[in-house]
């Protein structure tokens, strides 16, 4: 589904991503840990397309596609998702017409007719219990005046009206107590289908408990340096960081 | 009230004949303002100065006037009394103002004024005659506008609309107006004006003197919607007596050169008055709002929200001056101003001007020029919202802000609607 080949990204003249090399398929879950600074928020942020950063070279294919020269409500279209480490409040837009209009502008991109106004309520309403979403903050401005909480649940919740074939969690944990994160698990366990993927990336291994991955990278100064399975999550909590950056060193 | 045959003979002409006669005089020796005025810094008046144009007057004359059709231009949802004035004259057959409550008396200004003294009485009193060009020009040729004179305790059963009409092609209109309203203790009423040009742009000055007496309460809403390429100048004064409420709402965007004027003065406490503006302009345009409350009384309230997106090489001017006099202890003045520039070429001149006397009180304001923000927009695209439309919808529901405290709720969806396509036509 996602294939990334000796992906190198920089912010000016400082090259944060140095050769990312990650295959995900259909129905896997894959989680990329690191320490601070590593590059996993610049992996979310260049796939899914944000500017500012300058990609020098490498690829990124997505269902047989370059996604590197499409826009990002292109890529999202194709079927990316990115769920953002910090969702960000638009005043005076309302919820339910923000999604209204990205599913039939999803929809349009894709050559489909716009969605029936009954059938988006109903979807809001079911999609909304899965992450147990409060209806009222559907009428509300996107993310105004929401909880940390709640803008993460909020996220998953797009994730639900959306219904990518790729998701990508962008330290969807962090600033999360143990409930709401167990909701906003809850949700994404809900939502995996065969279809579907998961690149899940967090700084614990707190959130692998609730979304099992089949796969877990260490992303390292750039590259990912540790590929394994859930186990390396475990060890990676019980030992730190550091012994497999020195074994990579040594390596 | 309306009747078609208007003598100008009475109380008006005898009240007004010396002033009109002294306007007149000065007509010859007019200097307009320029940017070395400081009130006209930013607002060159080159593009309405080199106008030729034709006095409403003349033009009657000179050509033939068909009727127009006024349905295309009434308000979606509006139930009004509807008063019309077709190329700057008032048009009595296109006028519908038939239930009004007793003690209401709306219509042309000189009818109105010939009716009632204390509308006579009213004009040249707030605005006088030798105050600038324009007022001069206003007060010689003083013919049209509107009056309304509503006696006290009566509230006024629905909303006036006046409709100024300009579709001549012909020639370009010079248009004064001066419009004449007295609002007795406690008596309610609000009007709603739009201007709809489809001729040559004419050049529009309006003016108006309101007294808000006692507890009255005026809802006035001003639509710069539909202004083409006209110049218009404007200047309104209100007074507001203990305990009236002043709302003015003021939507611009059309028109080449656009200047409000817009002053309140309170002369007994507890008044409160309320300013809420919208601007956009492009290519070329200027859309100039000067505003003042003067605070000269103690406790008071002003509540001003402007709000403004320019873009290409449009330029606004925001110049909100909030005056509070020594002895205007206890006011409360909040006045904001954001703008939104969307082009390297767009420019914005804020002046927020807080002069304050008294000791206790409690005054704020803050102004702030900025760009569409790029998270905002980033997160939007990245939920598959295309650029275009992204940024659509986020000037939507920054200049939305405005429509939403529109006094007239009925008309807020048509007027999101009409905003909505004036975004996407911005250059």
């Amino acid at each position: 589904m996602l294939t990334i080949n000796g992906l190198k990204a920089r912010i000016e003249e400082k090259e944060i991503l140095k050769g990312i090399n990650l295959q995900i398929n259909s129905g896997e879950v894959h989680a990329i840990m690191g320490p601070n600074g590593s590059g996993k928020s610049t992996l979310s942020s260049v796939i899914a397309g944000k500017e500012g950063y300058e990609i020098t070279e490498g690829e990124v294919i997505f269902n047989g596609k370059e996604m590197l020269d499409l826009a990002p409500e292109e890529r999202a279209a194709e079927g990316i998702f990115l769920a953002f480490q910090y969702p960000v409040e638009i005043p005076g837009v309302s919820n339910t017409n923000f999604l209204k209009t990205a599913i039939n502008e999803q929809r349009k991109y894709r050559g489909e007719a716009p969605v029936e106004a009954t059938a988006f309520l109903k979807m809001m309403r079911e999609k909304a219990e899965i992450v147990g979403l409060k209806p009222e903050l559907m009428k509300r401005s996107v993310n105004q005046g929401f909880s940390g909480g709640e803008k993460k649940r909020n996220e998953i919740f797009q994730l639900a009206m959306l219904n990518p074939q790729l998701a990508i969690l962008d330290e969807t944990d962090s600033g999360l107590d143990i409930d709401a994160l167990r909701a906003v698990a809850d949700g994404v366990n809900q939502l995996r289908t065969k279809e579907n993927a998961f690149l899940v990336i967090t700084h614990y291994q707190r959130l692998l408990d609730y979304i099992i991955p089949d796969f877990v990278h260490v992303l390292y100064d750039g590259k990912i340096i540790r590929s394994g399975d859930k186990s390396l999550a475990l060890e990676l909590e019980e030992k730190g960081y550091d012994w497999v950056i020195q074994e990579s060193l040594i390596a | 009230m309306i009747s078609p045959v208007i003598d100008t003979s009475l109380v008006w002409q005898e009240h007004f004949r010396e002033k009109v006669a002294d306007a007149k005089n000065r007509l010859s020796s007019l200097n307009y303002p320029t940017v070395r005025d400081e009130e006209w810094k930013y607002t060159p008046l080159r593009t309405l100065t080199s106008k030729k144009t034709v006095s409403v007057e003349e033009a009657f004359v000179s050509f033939p006037q068909p009727t127009p059709d006024v349905r295309p231009h009434l308000l979606l949802g509006l139930d009004a009394h509807l008063l019309v004035w077709h190329n700057g004259k008032f048009c009595p057959e296109l006028s519908r103002i038939l239930d009004l409550p007793e003690g209401v008396i709306a219509g042309s200004v000189l009818e109105v004024a010939n009716q009632k003294s204390a509308i006579a009485q009213l004009a040249g009193r707030l605005i006088k005659t030798d105050e600038s060009a324009f007022t001069v020009r206003n007060t010689a040729f003083i013919q049209e506008g509107f009056g309304l004179h509503i006696e006290k305790g009566v509230t006024l059963n629905k909303p006036i609309m006046l409709l100024y009409l300009f579709d001549n092609h012909e020639v370009a209109l010079e248009a004064n107006f001066r419009n004449l309203i007295r609002l007795e203790k406690n008596a309610k009423a609000s009007i709603i004006e739009k201007w709809v040009v489809s001729g040559t742009a004419p050049v529009i000055v309006p003016m108006s003197e309101i007294s808000l007496g006692h507890q009255a309460n005026l809802e006035h809403l001003s639509l710069q919607t539909d202004l083409a390429d006209s110049c218009s100048v404007s200047l309104s004064r209100i007074e507001q007596e203990q305990d009236s409420i002043y709302l003015n709402d003021t939507l611009s965007w059309s028109g080449q050169l656009v200047r409000n004027n817009l002053e309140t003065v309170h002369l007994g406490s507890n008044c409160q008055t309320f300013y809420n503006g919208l601007y956009l302009a492009d290519s070329d345009c200027i859309i100039d709002n000067h505003t003042l409350v003067d605070h000269a009384v103690p406790h008071c309230e002003s509540n001003e929200t402007y709000k403004g997106i320019v873009s290409g090489t449009g330029k606004a001017v925001f110049n909100g001056k909030v005056m509070v006099r020594k002895d205007a202890q206890k006011t409360n003045a909040y006045q904001s101003n954001n703008t939104l520039l969307l082009g390297e070429q767009a420019l914005v001149y804020a002046k927020p001007q807080l002069e304050i006397y008294a000791d206790d009180v409690k005054c704020s304001h803050g102004a702030t020029v900025g760009q569409v923000d790029g998270q905002e927009l980033f997160y939007l695209r990245a939920r598959g919202i295309s650029e275009p439309e992204a940024r659509k919808l986020l000037l939507l529901a920054f200049a939305g802000e405005i429509i939403d405290k529109v006094s007239f709720e009925q008309l807020r969806a048509s007027l999101f609607d009409s905003l909505s396509v004036r975004l996407s036509q911005l250059s």
